[in-house]
């Protein structure tokens, strides 16, 4: 199911609204942002999102489109602007949304710069309750880090040292920041996983495209014990697992989620 | 002056929130029936150039939100004779609640009156909520 968030002026809600309600008849999610703002949150198919930007006129001041959970309670905590547990432990959510319940692991991420990996999309969901399977300790990379979501998570999960790699400047700025957001050493470095081999971490998440991942097996550590691998489709994890096969890791869990797909893959003996 | 109560307008504005509306004397009934989200705020009722009746079902409570729309202003109360469960939480809620308000429209010269009643089931688990609307609202008589 689709998402459209849209960031108005506060002020200019009842205009909107007077637009926006009569086209959207599953009704509107309001949700503070920053001062003096509002985000206005629509889930369905319906109506195309041009009547949704003309709806909301000159007082849109951003629109985005994303997946929302097909599940409707997992939905329902979204358009609350409460984010959901992933794994049942750790709440990925912006600066603005409510923090996490007692006893969760509450991660504050943006996703400046356009940078990936907000938390809801269901490669970094799978990767993270993946990540929750794993005994925590040792050295971490993040590759393909984006905002820097699974570093941050690992470090305060347990794992150090952590590196985050990307090849986005905007995406290494990003992670920067989240990591500072959260009180947490990451080290996080520009690079190109096709040119350079992945760092000798004992566990590492890729979450990048099938290349990248051809280029990380081929070079993998002998060090590195545990891959979580994502950022592919379904129908690419068995030429995946088979490259990290190559390199002495077996599938160990996997998941797949709206098309997307997911694995755990550790070293064997 | 043009009249404020345009059922045709009404019919169509409201056909895709599975509003029907009809000629009264004077006035306009509308009827509507949605299934909305816990949180979300939908147009349950609408009188182009006149009002909008929203609804938003929320944890612990429920709002209803009359809008005036053009130049119109709104005078709205709860019917405190048709209220059962008003502002109650799914869980100290009778199912179906059923709720009123009265209201008074000045468009123009002559205001509308009339009432809204309101029922509505929801899922104890925060599920969505069922709600079905029925509004009349017609000229005010000097006499009454």
């Amino acid at each position: 199911m689709r998402h459209v968030a849209l960031t108005i002026r506060a002020g200019d809600l009842d205009d909107v609204l007077d637009r926006l309600l009569p086209l959207v008849p599953q009704g509107v999610h309001e949700l503070p942002a920053e001062e003096g703002r509002l985000e206005l949150g629509v889930y369905g198919d319906d109506p195309a999102r041009e009547a949704i930007e003309a709806a909301a006129g000159a007082a849109l001041l951003a629109i985005r489109e994303s997946d929302a959970d097909d599940d409707p309670a997992r939905r329902r905590l979204e358009a609350s602007g409460r984010r959901p547990p992933i794994g049942g432990r750790v709440v990925v959510r912006p600066e603005g949304a409510p923090p996490a319940d007692p006893g969760m692991l509450d991660v504050v991420v943006e996703a400046e710069h356009g940078a990936f990996g907000a938390g809801t999309h269901p490669t970094t969901v799978m990767c993270l309750e993946l990540l929750l399977a794993l005994e925590p300790g040792g050295a971490f990379a993040d590759l393909g880090c984006g905002t820097g979501v699974l570093a941050i998570v690992a470090v305060k999960l347990g794992w150090a040292p952590a590196v985050a790699l990307d090849h986005e400047q905007s995406a290494v700025e990003s992670a920067q920041a989240n990591a500072a957001r959260n009180g947490v050493d990451v080290d996080v470095v520009r690079a190109d996983l096709l040119a350079i081999p992945p760092p000798p971490a004992r566990t590492l998440v890729a979450n990048v495209p099938v290349g990248v991942h051809e280029a990380v097996a081929g070079r993998l550590a002998p060090e590195t014990r545990s891959v979580i691998v994502s950022g592919i489709v379904d129908d690419d994890l068995e030429a995946v697992a088979g490259a990290y096969g190559r390199a002495g890791l077996a599938v160990a869990g996997q998941a797949v989620r709206r098309g997307w797909a997911a694995a755990l893959l550790v070293r064997g003996g | 002056m043009a009249d404020p109560v345009d059922v045709a307008a009404a019919a169509t504005a409201g056909a895709a929130h599975g509003q029907i509306a009809s000629a009264m004397p004077g006035g306009v009934a509308l009827s509507a029936h949605k299934l909305v989200e816990e949180g979300a705020r939908a147009l349950l009722l609408i009188l182009p150039g006149v009002l909008r009746i929203d609804v938003r079902p929320l944890a612990d409570g429920l709002q209803v939100v009359p809008r005036p729309l053009g130049d119109s202003e709104i005078g709205w109360e709860v019917d405190r004779g048709a209220v059962t469960d008003y502002g109650k939480t799914a869980e100290e809620t009778v199912q179906p609640a059923l709720v009123g308000f009265r209201m008074a429209v000045w468009t123009g010269e002559r205001p509308l009156g009339g009432r809204l009643l309101l029922a509505y089931t929801r899922d104890h688990q925060g599920g969505p909520t069922h709600f079905v609307g029925h509004a009349v609202l017609q000229e005010v008589q000097e006499d009454g």
